[in-house]
């Protein structure tokens, strides 16, 4: 309540209103970015009709193109609350677990292959975990906590573990991941061109970990995390040659001092046969440190990604370079925005829809005014977002028809199973989904593969593999070829050409073709001495290695 | 110094006018030329006129004390000794044999003082010539203005395995970004699959073309064109897929059975091709810790290498029209740290350059007897930018055409280093 | 020469009366500190135990005179970094061996040694000078006192000569290099008597076994190579995981820092690194390897106490059988670490971080766990505020001498 209060006292500020209300977010979002920015409504964009809309919510929300008949569906609804019931529906759908999953799963853990806890496993807790809808605090809290020692636990552990919790990357990984902030370099000095980043933040996160170590029970061979009592961080700069010790910290926040050492300092005595369990676990002080309400940068870096992951763009880019000389761009807008978030319990959902519900997410993409790129977004116009390499994956696949394909022989046999089976219940709907996912799964892995190249970074790189991929690969071959029962025999058994491609923009585009489009697809077709197979092959590649089907528009 | 012939090829001449490349929303797509109309003999005539680019990018801060600014027996000098070069008065460090023997087509600059530390701001302005802002990289400024029309090939490329993805073509159209090889191994997938006529597929190109003019026309375009960019470079490596084809044996043992041998080995192949600016990055040198003994390990490897290929460029009669670059982000410090360690050092470095344009033998700039400063001739990477531009005959204080903005090609508060230019 | 019978070197207690019977790890206190201006690179004790020898990083070779506290310097032969020193058997000469390729004999007790006058520009060289009066002067000279007139002179390897080891009954010296080879030399007149090719990359270290059969000599990729010394023939290659390539930087790390026999020629220990994470900022397990020399086998992995981030510089035997190590650690500091091969050291053994199968990256060693070196920790851990380069020991161990990488060479008693 304080912080809508906060946000509603800023609101009045910036708009001279006296009276103070609580505003949603949303409009605080839409008001922030037009208002507040004194932007003239000449430069931004129009809205997104409903075919723009649904392909956008489905690939947001879900991670992949709706399919044809659900693009029909939604523009063909004269409910005007239509929009909010599709985010909803969406939200409320396995596929958004599913979606959240890989997308936070790249973020915790850079696509590692594994070491002491299988990938799936971890997958599996971030999928159960959104599906629940998890508040991001606790989501944080579990992962900075688990050590592997309990198996019902042990999923959450791969982040640390997986990571042997050895310095450099693991505070790598909790800076970048937690606090938005990259501070590898201020490991042996102060950042050289950012002030912000301090051999003392470096060190302060690392001496969280530093009494920890891996364990292995000599019997079971299991590794997981033990802690012990000793242990202290000292650095000494390169630059300076100072020497400098800390105790566990986040930032600029305060030290967090070791209690009185008691005479029995262990719960459990580390020794070959047992972790080390002491009373007092620096480790332990990590999450609620990070989670807490004084640690400002944990739930602005949350809202700032989140931000990003909707509209294409954070108020921070990148998103592990919070600093001084890297300011928001609209800094007053993330920290309402971060502190709403945490007064709704880190309720990830509750954020999606504000953000959905604004005017500034449902804009159009095309310009209103040809702009040159500004160095800080200004939000007026939709933001062209490369698909992710899984969206991709899934899209690639739900535009050929495998999707729908699986989909029908899930079903199938699950009906064939058991006679009282019913397809439309939220039960079945996450049971089929895991089911098709499992079955596509290796195609999924080797699409993946592919497109997300050498690194993690998630920025936009085309290179001429994906080209070659797409134009010459056997995968899309196969995907293409006659006798399949999918998308190609679907559009060889209508004859007008029209109908056919209006099938095909659908189908990959989501939406109908204009009626220059329509003139040149089927003159691609007609003409040329080509077989009809081939032809209509090729305008379906052709779509497919467009940039419309590449970009979530 | 032999006076250096006037290759006699007009900047000019190289500059593609404007319509031809900024096509928004108009048949661009038609005029970019796609598959290799060109035969082998063609591009080889072609090539002869071309002004091109090798850069070899030692990546981590190469120490300048142990490569081309030896201190020996001072403070700082470390302990390697210097050894004399093909160039009276020029001595260089003695991990470097081969190139020593090599430097009278090469010049040295001393004397660059970057003023960061930094690994990425330091590669950014050795790269753009500028501190900050979004511009176009060496490589892409060199593709768009040095490429004849018709050359079927990217303008640029990069042969690296480091995934760091540099946005290089700033404001310029993607298709003068680097496209990125991954050392030497051939793309998957160059074949066509069958069942796709040549001229079916020659449609399908030009359809992509204008559904994807279509779609960026009023969008923000540097996503578009990079996507568009990677098909055309696709079409272009489709043509030329020989390209790959195993490397000859002989050849490999002259340039050396490790990474940086066969990628030098492919540059040499791509400049013979024609391909405008060609990069390739050894790695390994931001020694914080066993400087010595890693600068052992790894100028040996470039040493002999680099030689090889600086070697060949010469005798095939390409260096008048090359120019060759050996550069780092950085240098590193002349105090070694406990770890036997240098650490970074924009301060005063150097880098190594030589062909096209460039008046060879010269040593610019100078740095004070323990390596701690530059005592003369102070340059940095904006200085460098114009001398390489000028050296391949593009007018680094000219501007960049764009679209109604004039945007100087070389940082206007610096100039190019007329000294080092033949 | 300065007047013996002044004091003038630092202590920072005074010797007990009655020492106790055997060395004791756990009362090692540091007795004397000297200091150069440079950092050092190495250190040993001559036979005798009267001198610490260093090697720095500037070209000379330093002698300490641990009586006196004087200080000799040999220079103007080597021009580049001596990294390695050793004795001849007789303790009559010293061999230094550096990275300009040369081996040099010198006198350990030169009849000639030259007095140069310099003025003083700065603070004496870390020793407290306890001459009584005499403060009026303002300008002192500084004498240094010089040897730059060797015994002999040896181009031993192209590039590097890294190592110099004199073999027993003072027939052979052994050394190695940056050109990969190993070479025996007749320790009277240094001619070439054998040469051991097999090394793929540098070799850091070759020792000649007490019993003068056999050689062992570790290279950068720290595989181990014991050879027949007389034949050249080699009688094992074992593959130590001292090593790491660091897939960042594309390069390799590795190879013995040190390298010691027990007095027996029962065990050898190499010195170096293994668990690469990033070498060139330091970040690598110090590790020292046992190698029991009946079986040819590595049988102990000894680790530091914290496992801290850095260098293994130094091992040594100790005469009453514990081992012990030296460090330089990523964080600026060192420490001196002591070892028990024989007792199982307590619950520490079980906590090693990382992967507990060692550093050895077959997959060989994995599977046969009786083979599996043991992992020890140590009893007892000296904190050295500076990284250490270098420890040697006095015959009777009972005291020993570290370098440092701020110049100092300290004495600890134990």
């Amino acid at each position: 309540m304080q912080t809508l209060l906060k946000i509603a006292g800023l609101m009045s500020l910036l708009l001279g209103v006296t009276r103070v209300q609580a505003q949603p977010l949303h409009d605080i979002i839409d008001t922030f970015i037009v208002t507040a920015q004194g932007e003239s409504s000449s430069s931004q964009s129009a809205s997104l009709d409903d075919y723009g809309f649904a392909r956008r919510v489905y690939l947001d929300l879900t991670g992949r193109i709706p399919a044809v008949s659900e693009v029909l569906e939604f523009v063909g609804d004269g409910d005007l609350q239509k929009r909010e019931a599709l985010v909803e529906r969406l939200l409320a759908s396995p596929a958004y677990a599913r979606h959240m999953q890989y997308t936070f799963d790249v973020m915790f853990m850079e696509r590692l292959p594994k070491k002491h806890v299988p990938p799936e496993e971890f997958q599996t807790y971030l999928r159960k975990s959104f599906a629940e809808n998890k508040p991001y605090n606790r989501l944080a809290t579990e992962i900075l906590t688990a050590d592997g020692s309990v198996p019902e636990l042990r999923a959450a552990s791969r982040f640390l573990l997986d990571r042997e919790i050895k310095r450099e990357e693991t505070v790598r990984a909790i800076g970048r991941v937690f606090l938005g902030r990259d501070l590898q370099c201020a490991q042996c000095h102060n950042h050289p061109n950012v002030d912000g980043y301090l051999q003392q933040h470096y060190y302060g996160v690392a001496a969280f970990l530093q009494r920890s170590y891996l364990f292995t029970d000599p019997s079971s061979k299991v590794v997981s995390i033990g802690d012990k009592i000793e242990g202290d961080v000292t650095f000494t700069s390169v630059f300076t040659g100072e020497d400098g010790k800390t105790q566990p910290r986040l930032l600029g926040l305060p030290e967090i001092q070791d209690p009185q050492q008691e005479e029995q300092p262990y719960e459990v005595k580390p020794d070959s046969k047992n972790r080390g369990v002491p009373k007092y676990s620096r480790r332990l002080q990590l999450a609620p440190a990070m989670t807490s309400s004084d640690n400002l940068a944990f739930r602005q870096n949350i809202a700032n990604r989140i931000w990003a992951m909707m509209v294409g763009q954070g108020f921070v880019e990148p998103l592990d370079m919070f600093h001084e000389g890297n300011t928001a761009s609209h800094p007053e807008l993330l920290t309402a925005m971060a502190d709403d978030l945490m007064s709704h319990g880190y309720d990830i959902k509750y954020l999606i829809k504000e953000i959905v519900k604004t005017q500034t997410y449902q804009r159009q993409s095309e310009l209103k005014v040809q702009d040159f790129a500004d160095e800080k977004p200004r939000y007026l116009n939709g933001t062209l977002k490369p698909l992710s390499p899984e969206q991709f994956a899934w899209s690639l696949l739900q535009a050929v028809g495998v999707v729908e394909k699986t989909e029908r022989s899930v079903i199938a046999a699950l009906e064939k199973e058991d006679a009282n089976f019913k397809e439309a219940t939220a039960q079945s709907a996450v049971l089929i989904e895991e089911k098709v996912s499992v079955a596509l799964k290796s195609q999924i892995e080797s699409i993946v593969k592919v497109f997300a190249g050498s690194n993690a970074a998630s920025r936009f790189d085309a290179s001429a593999d994906h080209a070659l991929y797409l134009l010459n690969g056997p995968e899309v071959a196969k995907w293409l070829a006659a006798g399949q029962d999918m998308l190609l025999d679907q559009l060889l058994k209508m004859d007008d050409n029209q109908a056919l491609v209006s099938r095909v923009f659908l189908t990959i585009y989501s939406r109908m073709p204009s009626d220059p489009e329509l003139k040149l697809a089927v003159e691609f077709l007609s003409v040329g001495e080509q077989g009809r197979e081939e032809a209509v092959r090729e305008l379906v590649r052709t779509l497919l290695c467009s940039a419309e089907f590449r970009f979530n528009k | 110094m032999t006076m250096r012939r006037n290759a006699g090829c007009n900047t000019m001449d190289h500059h593609v006018t404007r319509r031809q490349f900024m096509g928004t929303g108009a048949m661009a797509g038609a005029m970019a030329g796609f598959g290799s109309l060109l035969t082998p003999a063609m591009a080889g005539e072609m090539k002869s006129k071309q002004k091109q680019i090798l850069q070899v990018y030692l990546q981590g801060g190469v120490s300048q004390f142990e490569a081309w600014d030896p201190k020996p027996g001072t403070k700082y000098g470390g302990p390697f000794r210097p050894i004399s070069t093909s160039v009276p008065g020029l001595q260089i460090c003695e991990l470097l044999p081969h190139t020593a023997q090599k430097m009278h087509l090469l010049s040295v600059v001393r004397s660059i003082n970057l003023e960061t530390d930094d690994h990425t701001v330091g590669r950014l302005f050795m790269e753009k010539g500028r501190k900050n802002g979004d511009y176009p990289f060496v490589g892409a400024v060199a593709s768009k203005y040095l490429t004849t029309p018709d050359n079927p090939l990217p303008g640029y490329v990069h042969i690296t395995t480091r995934g760091i993805v540099d946005q290089t073509a700033g404001f310029l159209e993607s298709k003068h970004a680097m496209m990125r090889l991954e050392g030497v191994k051939p793309p998957t997938n160059l074949e066509r699959p069958q069942g796709v006529p040549k001229e079916l597929a020659i449609r399908a190109e030009g359809l992509r073309k204008q559904l994807n003019n279509q779609f960026g026309g009023k969008r923000s375009r540097a996503l578009i064109d990079s996507y568009d960019t990677s098909f055309e470079q696709a079409q272009q490596l489709m043509a030329r897929a020989d390209l790959f084809e195993k490397q000859d044996e002989k050849e490999l043992d002259r340039y050396g059975r490790h990474w940086f041998g066969r990628r030098c080995l492919l540059a040499k192949t791509l400049l013979e091709e024609g391909v405008t600016c060609v990069k390739v990055t050894h790695h390994g040198y931001d020694t914080h810790a066993e400087n010595f003994n890693f600068h052992v390990e790894q100028l040996d490897e470039f040493d002999k290498t680099f030689a090889t290929l600086l070697g060949d460029i010469e005798e095939r009669g390409m260096l008048d029209n090359v120019l060759v670059v050996v550069y780092s982000e950085f240098g590193r410090t002349p105090k070694v740290n406990h770890k036997y360690g240098r650490d970074h050092w924009g301060k005063s470095f150097s880098i190594a350059l030589g062909g096209c344009g460039i008046q060879p033998g010269g040593v610019i700039g100078a740095t004070n007897a323990d390596g701690t400063e530059v005592s003369e001739r102070e340059v940095d990477g904006a200085h460098l930018f114009h001398t390489y531009m000028q050296a391949v005959g593009i007018d680094s204080q000219s501007n960049h055409a764009l679209d109604g903005r004039a945007v100087p090609i070389g940082d206007p508060v610096a100039a190019p280093i007329k000294e080092l230019l033949a | 020469m300065r007047n013996e019978e002044q004091d003038t070197i630092e202590k920072s207690e005074t010797m007990d009366s009655t020492p106790p019977e055997s060395a004791v790890p756990a009362n090692a206190k540091e007795v004397q500190k000297f200091t150069h201006v440079e950092a050092l690179t190495n250190c040993r004790l001559d036979p005798s135990g009267r001198y610490a020898f260093a090697g720095a990083e500037d070209f000379g070779v330093y002698r300490w005179n641990l009586e006196t506290g004087e200080k000799v310097i040999y220079r103007g032969v080597h021009d580049s970094w001596v990294r390695r020193i050793d004795f001849s058997n007789d303790g009559t000469h010293v061999f230094t061996s550096g990275w300009d390729g040369r081996v040099v004999v010198w006198e350990v007790e030169p009849e000639t040694v030259e007095e140069i006058e310099l003025p003083i520009e700065k603070t004496g060289e870390g020793r407290s000078d306890k001459a009584d009066g005499e403060v009026t002067q303002k300008v002192e000279s500084e004498i240094e006192l010089v040897v730059d007139n060797p015994v002999r002179i040896i181009d031993a390897h192209r590039g590097f000569a890294r190592w110099v080891h004199a073999g027993p009954n003072g027939k052979y010296v052994a050394t190695c290099g940056n050109d990969k080879v190993i070479r025996l030399w007749d320790a009277k007149r240094w001619k070439l008597r054998k040469e051991f090719a097999g090394h793929g990359r540098h070799p850091y270290a070759v020792m000649i076994h007490p019993d003068g059969e056999s050689l062992v000599s570790e290279d950068l990729m720290g595989e181990i190579f014991v050879w027949n010394a007389r034949t050249g023939q080699r009688l094992k290659e074992l593959k130590s995981g001292m090593t790491g390539f660091d897939n960042k930087f594309q390069a390799d790390m590795g190879g013995a820092r040190d390298m010691a026999f027990n007095q027996d020629g029962s065990l050898v220990g190499c010195a170096g690194i293994t668990n690469v994470v990033n070498s060139f900022a330091g970040q690598q397990d110090p590790i020292i390897c046992i190698v029991d020399w009946e079986s040819k086998e590595i049988t102990s992995h000894l680790r530091t106490k914290s496992n801290s981030p850095g260098v293994a510089w130094g091992v040594r035997f100790h005469p009453e059988g514990y081992v012990v190590g030296a460090m330089g650690n990523q964080n600026g500091k060192g420490t001196v670490e002591f070892w028990s091969l024989t007792e199982a050291a307590p619950e520490e053994s079980a906590e090693v971080k990382g992967d507990s199968a060692g550093c050895d990256g077959s997959e060989e060693a994995a599977v046969e766990e009786e083979k599996k070196p043991r992992e020890i920790k140590p009893f007892h851990v000296v904190e050295v505020d500076k990284p250490v380069r270098g420890i040697d020991f006095t015959k009777d161990g009972r005291r020993f001498i570290v370098a440092c990488s701020d110049g100092s060479l300290r004495v600890y008693q134990i």
